[in-house]
């Protein structure tokens, strides 16, 4: 634990596009989410990692991050979603295409924005390098969501500062029902998860009316034999959740102004 | 997406959807049955009935509802995996059938051109189909009914025989079954299936028992597109399904083609109760026969949830593809403005028009319609409604070029708002964009006809959304007065302002008198053509300097005209004020004061206005 150090940064881009493997033939899809291989590809940028450069052979970024826990939270979202809209390309250039044009239709975010946690263990030279690019405001590459034109940022507005936060954390057992902020892995149904709105008749208000449940699942590692995502259940949700709930891995942070908070790491 | 789409497939299956809606292929059906005497098998010539199938008729004979549940397990997964290669022509891959279309036989448009005629290949279709069998009794059986069509003359002698064969088109089906049970279809299109499911075998990989392999739902290899090709990845293929999977995704397209299910689909996860309901609607309109559609589904939903609606991925599904895979994580069907209450379209510019806009279908009928021309949600004359979303919309059937970029470019907006209760996706800047643009458009195609202006109630109905709504919208800063309420404050204050009350002491008034004394200075016209088009120069400037000077001239064209007291002050006003904002920033103001009861008439004016104004009129 005194090696560890938790921290947060805020990544925020015009657009992103986090492309779903799925299919190919028409609109191509973004998950909404930034998930964790693709973040692990933004920090593997930062410290000048390398990327995909061998068919079999997992990328440099992978390979020495993939143990790095991370959480993720979405900011400035709507009900858990970001806007999105879709963009044709025509390519014509004749060495790309031998049978006719390339028409290429992508459905983006639209500024997407997540505050990304990380838990670093500072006697690991690639996490402490990157606790000081990020505490820095530096990058070897530059770092983009999903595609090169999306670059992302994680300055804040004009004074050129860094989103970085750092937090003091420690194991969260929930002896009592609590929020969660982050995108969590989801292994039951959860409205089983939830603790359900409460009505008081003495002061006639409602307590914990939520809003809103968002699902998606999400790659979180490559399956080492097919070489593709393995996708996780996630959800977010603003919900108070129940004592009782079964979601593993849980923190409870404190920032240096004293606000406690709690999320998952993966 | 696929995980999400097999699991609502099983859900389909469960509740047995997935044979609603079978229809035969449009065309011939020609059952033959085969005699057993003496441990010998034959097909006698007579041996054989037929039906024809075309998409007018109403309801199956049980004929041609057991045809077509044979196809279905006797069907291509798609043409390059037929076993008519490399010509393409006999669609079916069963052993218990032989499916062609009429362009195929002679007399058809294909069959000039082929190099191999059709008849000629039957009997290597059925080389490949009878691999698909394993008892050799079995295998003979299918020997004889190849026996019956593997020649031209042999077809000639059935079809000759069946009088609807003459009026068959070349796009229409011919197809031959063998009278044998389902259970026997089924099982060859098992096999059949088993290695044809996967875009290629290829690339197939084995883990725990369980094959892997890629998708062929909407996927392909584009090996010709080097941009598409993953250069320095790790893998060869982005993502595996299993067989179990490449199986169910099958069916779904087979289910979703058949046009039984709404568009856009709702697909529920994590709430059972909500994605059994839905499920059960689908197959309520499917045994009815009718469509149900997206609205009639949320609204059901909704009224029996309690406005508990959500958690569900909407698919939007056309013509093969996907348009549209997006999550709602809670369906908002009221709108209500921010002190809780319904959209309400006040009656500003006088055309009794107010409709009340509770929710988002309401917007949808209501005010889409209107705002956009009839060009992205579209009322036909028969009173239905057609949806233009994601389709391919022709400009030529738009009412201008603008209306066309403007449904181009917002659509896909409107649609999240409507459907994906995304209240973020449509801003104000948006509506008032859409506004501004068509309601100028308006004005450039403004006519008198009839001795009315073509265009005066479309305008007044826009600015009555337009000052109603535009609030409501998604917007940055929330404004300390709202359109209507200045609407309301620029009339009294150009009351005051002929009685010499007042001055024009800010921009958004100087737009509004500019407005009055464009539309007063307009009347003094005589020419036959007094249309709105007038005003094109007037609302084309962008600096007040040069507006003023614009109104000059025409006050020039009319000064030998009689001017009431209450004109005067009002323009000298504007002729006195000097503003450097963009005048483009005031138009709403500027159009309120044009279509607004005019304050600068005379007495007596106001009367001959009264007597000539036109009577609005729906379109």
């Amino acid at each position: 634990m005194a090696n560890q150090k938790l921290i947060s940064f805020d990544l925020r881009a015009d657009f992103g596009f986090f492309k779903k493997p799925d299919y190919n033939d028409g609109i191509l899809l973004s998950y909404n989410m930034l998930h964790k291989p693709a973040l692990l590809g933004i920090l593997g940028a930062i410290i000048g990692l390398k990327g995909y450069s061998k068919k079999g052979e997992f990328p440099e970024y992978y390979q020495r991050l993939k143990e790095l826990p991370i959480g993720i939270q979405p900011l400035d979202h709507e009900k858990g979603n970001f806007q999105k809209t879709s963009v044709k390309y025509t390519n014509t250039v004749g060495y790309a295409n031998d049978d006719g044009n390339l028409l290429v239709e992508e459905m983006m975010l639209i500024q997407p924005a997540y505050r990304c946690y990380l838990l670093l263990d500072i006697e690991n030279p690639d996490h402490s390098k990157l606790y000081e690019y990020l505490k820095n405001g530096q990058a070897e590459y530059i770092p983009y969501l999903g595609k090169n034109e999306f670059q992302a940022w994680w300055l804040m507005d004009n004074d050129g500062s860094v989103s970085l936060k750092e937090y003091n954390h420690e194991a969260f057992l929930p002896g009592q029902d609590f929020l969660l902020n982050t995108l969590f892995i989801k292994s039951n149904p959860l409205k089983d998860e939830q603790v359900t709105v409460k009505i008081s008749f003495r002061n006639r208000t409602i307590s914990n009316q939520a809003t809103f449940s968002y699902f998606e699942r999400l790659p979180v590692n490559f399956h080492e034999t097919l070489v593709q995502y393995q996708l996780y259940d996630f959800a977010y949700t603003d919900f108070t959740l129940s004592q009782e709930s079964t979601i593993n891995n849980l923190f409870q942070i404190e920032d240096e102004q004293g606000t406690k908070a709690v999320v998952q790491l993966f | 997406m696929l995980k999400e789409i097999v699991q609502f497939t099983q859900s389909l299956k469960e509740q047995e959807m997935n044979n609603i809606g079978v229809v035969p292929k449009e065309g011939l059906h020609i059952v033959l049955t085969l005699k057993q005497e003496d441990n010998q098998v034959y097909w006698p010539p007579d041996g054989f009935i037929s039906e024809i199938y075309t998409k007018k008729m109403v309801g199956l004979t049980s004929f041609l509802q057991e045809c077509a549940a044979w196809a279905q397990a006797a069907w291509m997964v798609n043409t390059n995996k037929c076993f008519d290669l490399p010509a393409k022509g006999i669609h079916s891959c069963s052993p218990y059938c032989l499916a062609f279309k009429r362009e195929s036989l002679k007399g058809g448009a294909k069959y000039a051109d082929a190099k191999t005629k059709l008849p000629e290949r039957v009997n290597a279709y059925f080389a490949k189909a009878l691999d698909l069998l394993d008892d050799e009794s079995e295998k003979q059986r299918i020997e004889v009914f190849k026996y019956a069509l593997n020649s031209e003359e042999k077809l000639d002698a059935i079809l000759s025989q069946i009088p609807e064969y003459e009026s068959l088109k070349d796009a229409n089906y011919i197809v031959f079954y063998l009278n044998d049970p389902l259970e026997a279809y089924q099982k060859t299109n098992t096999k059949y299936l088993a290695d044809k499911l996967f875009n290629t075998n290829q690339f197939n990989l084995s883990v725990d028992d369980v094959v892997y392999g890629t998708s062929d739902f909407i996927n392909g290899f584009s090996t010709k597109k080097a941009y598409r090709l993953h250069q320095t990845a790790s893998f060869d293929i982005a993502g595996r399904i299993s067989s179990v999977e490449a199986r169910t995704l099958f069916e779904f397209h087979d289910i979703i083609d058949r046009g039984i299910l709404p568009r856009p689909l709702p697909i529920f996860v994590d709430r059972d109760e909500l994605k059994k309901d839905a499920v059960a609607l689908f197959k309520k309109g499917a045994e009815d026969g009718e469509r149900i559609g997206y609205k009639e589904i949320i609204e059901t939903l909704n009224e029996k949830h309690n406005d508990d609606v959500g958690n569900y991925y909407l698919l939007f599904y056309l013509a093969g593809e996907i348009k549209d895979f997006d999550f709602v994580s809670k369906f908002d069907y009221y709108l209500n403005d921010e002190a809780g209450k319904p959209w309400k379209v006040a009656d500003y510019f006088s055309i009794n028009y107010q409709p009340t806009v509770k929710n988002v279908f309401d917007f949808q009928y209501s005010i889409l319609v209107s705002i956009l021309n009839n060009s992205l949600v579209v009322k036909t004359k028969a009173g239905g409604f057609q949806y233009k979303f994601f389709d391919d919309i022709d400009a030529k059937y738009c009412k201008s070029d603008n209306t066309y970029l403007l449904v181009m470019k917002y659509r896909k907006a409107f649609y999240d708002f409507i459907y994906k209760s995304k209240r973020q996706a449509v801003t104000q800047l948006m509506f008032d964009d859409i506004l501004q643009t068509s309601i100028l458009d308006d004005l450039r195609l403004d006519e008198i006809k009839n001795n009315r202006h073509t265009q005066e109630y479309s305008i007044r109905q826009k600015l009555n959304i337009w000052f109603s709504l535009s609030e409501n919208f998604e917007r940055k800063y929330k404004p300390v007065e709202t359109m209507a309420n200045k609407l309301q404050t620029h009339r009294k204050f150009i009351q005051q302002l002929t009685k010499n009350e007042a001055t024009i002491e800010t921009d958004e008034q100087y737009a509004f008198t500019v407005g009055q004394v464009i539309y007063y200075l307009l009347t003094k016209s005589k020419t036959s053509d007094t249309s709105y088009k007038r005003l094109e120069p007037f609302l084309q400037q962008v600096h007040a300097k040069e507006l003023n000077k614009a109104i000059a001239r025409l006050f020039d064209t009319y000064k030998h005209e009689t001017f009431s007291s209450n004109f005067r002050t009002p323009f000298a006003e504007v002729m006195a004020y000097e503003t450097k904002a963009s005048i483009r920033d005031l138009m709403p103001t500027t159009l309120a004061g044009i279509f607004s009861q005019n304050a600068l008439f005379s007495d007596k004016e106001k009367k001959e206005e009264i007597e000539t104004e036109s009577t609005p009129t729906e379109e």
